[in-house]
């Protein structure tokens, strides 16, 4: 196997500066990353630690001060706002830990979004967004509003939203966070499967470890670079403390 | 292909946040909503002013002109102060003047008429005494009228030649006269406004009804009278005297008016180098003295309605800050899932238009209530144009959209990492 040719991401010296008044925080300190395709992945440190912002630049919300990010061979640390909504919208799907769904529209619509703004039409659209829920058992609540939902299934709704434009990569933000543990479960489980039938590329940012060790490959930072490419969770404290 | 989704969502999005914030949104519209009012109201007002005026001028035949002894046209002040005290020294035409009018070879006729309706006559019968609105007319004043006689007939060219003192009366005086009683053949006296009466009985010998005109309909008690028994029994003011001219068929108005203005001038002595102490006013006078006029009135009602619309602006500025505070969250949320910028503004631009749409088809409603209920219970016919409809849309639309600019691309320009980390 090709090992560059599998690559779905790979950064070289990223570095992401922020002005706070007069001073300047190093958030990231140069990051070298690779991950391929179908991996799953989280990602762990300490608060502070820059993985936020490191989650920001793989998901092309935010730009780097400096260094490489290569996403699916395109170079893309150089893009303006637009050509960065456009990889958003066609290479990255998000998972938010507070769902983030618009609260006036039915599941279908929430679905819809990013092919909305794909420009997918209508038809086609409507066809994929009800995949998309089915895939992850909600075919019977596609008109349901989010209120109308437990937690599990808004997530569930966030998923097959992330998922509905079939992104590269699935990108989670503590997806579990504001869930209760047999609902955490369940959504695990969904990963789980999309891992394994659908060949999604997972990067996961969590704090919790019994979250952490779904994920085949564990990266840490701390104080803004990479602690360990392959961190062993197995003995949470050792890491945690 | 998104934007269009866009706008459903904004139309949707908007109407939702309007019914949940009734009174903010209520008094955001407000202003836009006042200014529609206003637009509608006034355009239709003065549509239908102009229409009346229009028809009322021209019923008298495109050629027909007047002649008066100062250019006071349809009782339009036309000069500044000290003009037209100049013209109120101009001494007062004599009715038989129209006879000699009449014989220019240009001229078909000449009639002295003398419009006493604002000057306070009244008519009495036995103990009752009515106010009325005295016009002294010639006897083929029908044929340039648009109203109709009733009952009865006018009076015939003898009689008004003769000076008989007969009437043609509206229903009203019959009713308040006579008290509902038949009014033909009834006698009255007129009195002046001093309260002086005269000694010779009039006669009614007809009933008459004005056409449903703007200026027919703030004149009731109507009552005609030939010309030559006003000035034979009824005292007035001479420089009410207008003489009304109508040139033969096929003779230009400027041939004809050239034939008068030079026998005026002749009967009133001027030499040469003398300015005229007459006017001649011809119906494009009048109506460009009154298209004066109504533009004056729609550049206040432009001004006022842009008052309007300005206060509304301003709210909508409001409104659509809080809409993209409120809602920073999504669009830190759209744009992760690949919303442009354009597709930001795009929204709320819709949204804001849509707030004032409605702003605006509420000002619609409540115009088009209260030029109904003017139409209906008023003399003025008042009616909508087409094009104050489609002025007052786009103009609140268009102020939803350059308000609204300023928000959206507030909303636009948030960065994505901000916005969804806003609590």
């Amino acid at each position: 196997m090709d090992a560059t040719r599998d690559l779905v991401i790979m950064t070289r010296g990223l570095t992401k500066d922020y002005q706070m008044g007069s001073e300047t925080v190093h958030a990231l300190r140069g990051v070298d990353l690779e991950i391929r395709r179908n991996e799953y992945i989280a990602v762990m440190g300490p608060s502070g630690s820059g993985k936020s912002t490191l989650m920001n630049l793989i998901g092309c919300l935010d730009t780097p001060s400096g260094g490489e990010y290569v996403l699916n061979g395109q170079a893309v640390q150089d893009l303006d706002d637009d050509e960065l909504a456009r990889i958003r919208n066609r290479e990255i799907g998000f998972v938010f830990q507070t769902f983030n769904l618009l609260p006036r529209a039915s599941s279908l619509h929430n679905v819809e979004l990013p092919l909305i703004y794909g420009g997918v039409g209508s038809a086609e659209r409507r066809e994929r967004a009800e995949e998309a829920l089915r895939m992850v058992d909600l075919g019977d609540r596609m008109e349901h509003k989010p209120n109308e939902l437990s937690g599990g299934q808004r997530q569930r709704v966030a998923i097959a939203r992330a998922l509905v434009n079939r992104p590269s990569i699935l990108l989670a933000d503590e997806p579990t966070g504001n869930l209760d543990s047999a609902t955490s479960a369940e959504i695990m489980a969904v990963f789980e499967h999309l891992h394994k039938n659908s060949g999604q590329t997972i990067i996961m940012v969590t704090h919790e470890y019994d979250i952490a060790a779904h994920a085949e490959r564990v990266i840490t930072l701390r104080d803004g670079q990479i602690e360990s490419l392959d961190a062993d969770i197995t003995v949470p404290h050792a890491v945690a403390q | 292909m998104s934007w269009l989704v866009a706008l459903g969502e904004g139309i949707v999005i908007a109407l939702d946040s309007l019914r949940a914030n009734k009174v903010r949104s209520g008094l955001t519209i407000l202003g836009v909503t006042i200014g529609v009012t206003v637009v509608m109201v006034m355009a239709a007002a003065i549509t239908g002013i102009n229409d009346s005026f229009t028809e009322l001028i021209s019923s008298r035949g495109p050629t027909t002109f007047y002649v008066a002894h100062a250019p006071q046209g349809g009782g339009i002040q036309t000069g500044t102060e000290e003009e037209e005290s100049a013209f109120m020294k101009n001494p007062p035409l004599e009715p038989r003047w129209a006879d000699q009018l009449a014989q220019l070879p240009a001229i078909k006729s000449a009639d002295a008429i003398a419009d006493l309706s604002q000057s306070g006559y009244k008519a009495r019968h036995r103990d009752r005494d009515i106010g009325v609105a005295l016009v002294a007319v010639g006897a083929d004043f029908l044929e340039t009228d648009n109203g109709q006689l009733e009952d009865g007939r006018f009076f015939t060219s003898t009689e008004a030649k003769r000076g008989r003192p007969v009437a043609v009366v509206d229903s009203q005086v019959a009713e308040d006269l006579y008290e509902g009683r038949d009014p033909l053949q009834r006698q009255f006296t007129i009195a002046s406004p001093s309260g002086q009466g005269t000694a010779t009985p009039f006669q009614v010998v007809g009933t008459y009804r004005r056409a449903d005109n703007l200026f027919a309909g703030f004149v009731s008690h109507y009552m005609l009278i030939p010309f030559e028994s006003a000035w034979q029994y009824v005292p007035f003011w001479h420089r009410l005297i207008t003489f009304i001219v109508t040139p033969k068929d096929g003779v230009p108005i400027d041939v004809a008016m050239d034939q008068v203005e030079g026998k005026m001038r002749q009967i009133r002595r001027l030499h040469p180098g003398q300015k005229d102490n007459f006017a001649i006013i011809t119906q494009d006078e009048i109506l460009k003295l009154w298209g004066q006029l109504t533009t004056a009135l729609f550049s206040v009602m432009f001004a006022l309605s842009s008052v309007g619309l300005m206060v509304g602006g301003v709210g909508v500025i409001g409104i659509m800050m809080i809409s993209v505070t409120e809602r920073t969250r999504e669009i830190g949320v759209r744009k992760a899932l690949g919303a442009r910028r354009n597709d930001i503004l795009w929204q709320f631009l819709v949204e804001a238009s849509t707030v004032t749409l409605v702003g605006g088809a509420t000002g619609m409603a409540i115009g088009g209530a209260i030029v109904w209920a003017i139409d209906h219970w008023t003399p003025i016919p008042a009616t909508v144009p087409l094009w104050s409809v489609l002025a007052a849309l786009g103009v609140s639309a268009l102020t939803g959209i350059g308000f609204g600019l300023y928000p959206a691309s507030r909303g636009a320009r948030l960065d994505p990492v901000e916005a969804l980390r806003y609590e």
